[in-house]
């Protein structure tokens, strides 16, 4: 570190989304030369509580907690992981539920970033306009589930609420509102200027960087790894359905790696979760939707099993994995252990903030779509007069507002 | 590419030890999915994970997962390999039983990068220590956690002192008033 490099700690609440991380940036002028990523800030023990606290169904409804946007993955992989662990077959109706469901997280999940990122480049007309959009699945997903956030649909061996005719019409009818709608959003992030210049080659993630940090989700299929775990090792329904691996080049005929390229991905993959929704609910079969319908009867084999397994599941962000244990005559879990996609995605940061611009972090930060961060403050520390000046989001929101104004100008 | 029973082999041969496979079905079509648990002794870890990657150039990391058995920790590495390819990805969880007066292992992130925060996990949670591995710093718990108390044990040097016990402190405030 010479005398002209600074510290530049962005955090422990982050400007890109509204959760705590905390980034050690050494800063020439505008230029990134050194990052460090900090934790711990919202660590809440989950996995302790399952392994001493709770039994395994009150899990299911604590797995749901870990995360509030990706509360359909969290559950159903560890449901899996329990049913691997007891050899436990679940129906096929079942199985076709939970897809759906899960696809429809992701429609709204990857709506939830879109405004999020559009809103870091100062674009907000796109950001209300994107979750206004997102509106429509948030009802749809109250009405079928009867929560917005929190749906309480996985059970060890099912589901508990099916999709009847009533249901299923409002999902037809939430898909071709999607269908519609799909090009002006096409259109707006895949086409407009203003985006294509912030985004466009800003924050590459080379393939061999994604490869060897593990990332995962969108942000490794945009640096070329067709990795998916819907696609590669195929869970619920998802075996007989149409299911690819998406990646920049089947749109743009390119792999660049930035953020540009995880817009296209996130985009293409919404309308993939359209066409999964309804592929699935021509072929949903009928039958039970649960497996073992005694709750009592349920408990008491939970307790009286043993073994392990592990489930993933695609989630919004990436493969997400859990691990559990079941031990004899013990309620809680022996051993769990839950793998959400940021923790992989939190290295590549890295790579993709070196030699960047500060005014780049925000975007940069947003386009792995984390799970745990974003901006409030920031502590600029000049090291030789040792004086300490706080930045406030607004300011670095103010700064990434400026770098669009300006290239606008000058373009 | 491999096909499962061929990876068995492989494994059983080369490493002389057991694997386990646990299928699962799912779908209307009952499509197999296959996981392997591999469990290894200490001085083969580092070539079953070298082995993995004869098989692919860069075999996906996820986490590591640590179970406490009182007398021994036993660290679950699980590793995809062959994905990209629709079914044909392998779930391989290689497995390594560590005695609690000798919490040592190899660390892998001289082979596999991405594997530092889950080492800086492991090794603040349980006290496992990995060898070789350079950044020791706390990653999820504070800087200032006090040193020799891990939370994930479930032995003496779990801090019990610090559980919040929400039920104790409600008497507590009542009496007060």
């Amino acid at each position: 570190m010479n005398d002209t490099t600074y510290t530049l700690p962005v955090g422990p609440v982050h400007p890109a989304l509204k959760e705590p991380i905390e980034l050690v940036l050494n800063v020439e002028g505008e230029k990134i030369v050194g990052v460090d990523v900090i934790c711990s800030q919202v660590h809440r023990g989950i996995e302790w509580l399952g392994m001493n606290r709770n039994n395994a169904v009150q899990n299911i409804y604590l797995a749901e907690r870990v995360c509030g946007i990706c509360n359909v993955c969290h559950p159903y992989c560890m449901v899996m992981a329990v049913e691997d662990a007891l050899g436990m077959e679940v129906p096929e109706r079942a199985d076709y539920i939970r897809t759906i469901v899960a696809e429809l997280e992701r429609i709204h999940s990857h709506l939830l970033w879109a405004g999020v990122a559009a809103h870091e480049i100062g674009f907000d007309t796109v950001f209300h306009y994107s979750w206004a959009l997102r509106e429509e699945i948030m009802d749809t997903i109250e009405y079928v589930t009867g929560n917005r956030v929190t749906k309480a649909i996985m059970m060890v061996g099912g589901v508990r609420r099916d999709i009847d005719k009533d249901r299923r019409e409002r999902i037809e009818k939430a898909m071709d509102y999607y269908m519609e709608h799909f090009h002006k959003i096409e259109d707006i992030f895949l086409h407009d200027k203003t985006i294509k210049m912030r985004t466009r080659n800003t924050g590459i993630l080379t393939k061999e960087d994604a490869l060897k940090l593990c990332a995962v989700g969108p942000l490794a299929r945009a640096s070329g790894v067709k990795k998916d775990v819907r696609q590669d090792m195929p869970y619920g329904a998802y075996a007989e359905l149409d299911m690819r691996a998406i990646t920049p080049d089947m749109y743009t005929g390119e792999i660049v790696g930035d953020v540009y390229d995880r817009i296209i991905v996130r985009l293409l993959e919404v309308k993939q979760s359209v066409e999964l929704i309804k592929e699935a609910l021509e072929n949903m079969p009928s039958g039970p939707i649960l497996s073992e319908k005694n709750y009592v009867k349920l408990l008491s084999i939970l307790k009286r099993a043993e073994g392990e397994g592990i489930g993933r599941v695609e989630a919004p962000r990436g493969e997400d994995i859990h691990y559990v244990r079941l031990e004899k005559g013990k309620e809680p879990f022996l051993s769990w252990k839950i793998r959400a996609p940021t923790y992989n995605n939190v290295l590549p940061w890295i790579p993709m903030l070196l030699g960047g611009e500060i005014a780049d972090v925000p975007i940069v930060a947003a386009s792995t779509d984390p799970c745990m961060s974003c901006l409030n403050r920031v502590t600029v520390v000049d090291e030789d007069k040792n004086k300490k000046y706080e930045i406030t989001k607004d300011y670095m929101h103010e700064q990434s507002l400026k770098k669009t104004r300006r290239l606008m100008r000058n373009e | 590419m491999v096909e499962v029973d061929e990876m068995v082999k492989i494994f059983e041969g080369r490493l002389n030890c057991e694997v386990k496979v646990q299928s699962r079905k799912c779908g209307i079509k009952k499509i197999e999915k296959h996981e392997l648990f591999v469990r290894v002794e200490r001085e083969k870890f580092m070539k079953s994970v070298r082995l993995l990657f004869e098989i692919q150039d860069y075999p996906h990391f996820s986490v590591i997962s640590a179970t406490d058995f009182g007398e021994k920790i036993e660290l679950l590495y699980p590793f995809t390999v062959d994905y990209g390819k629709r079914n044909q990805e392998k779930l391989v969880t290689i497995g390594v039983s560590l005695p609690k007066d000798d919490l040592k292992i190899e660390t892998i992130t001289e082979l596999i990068p991405g594997a530092m925060i889950s080492e800086r996990e492991i090794h603040e949670m349980m006290g496992v220590e990995f060898i070789g591995l350079k950044d020791t710093r706390h990653f999820f718990l504070p800087e200032d956690w006090p040193d020799g108390k891990y939370p994930w044990r479930r032995d003496e040097t779990f801090p019990e002192e610090m559980t919040n016990k929400m039920y104790e402190r409600w008497k507590e405030v009542s009496r007060d008033e």
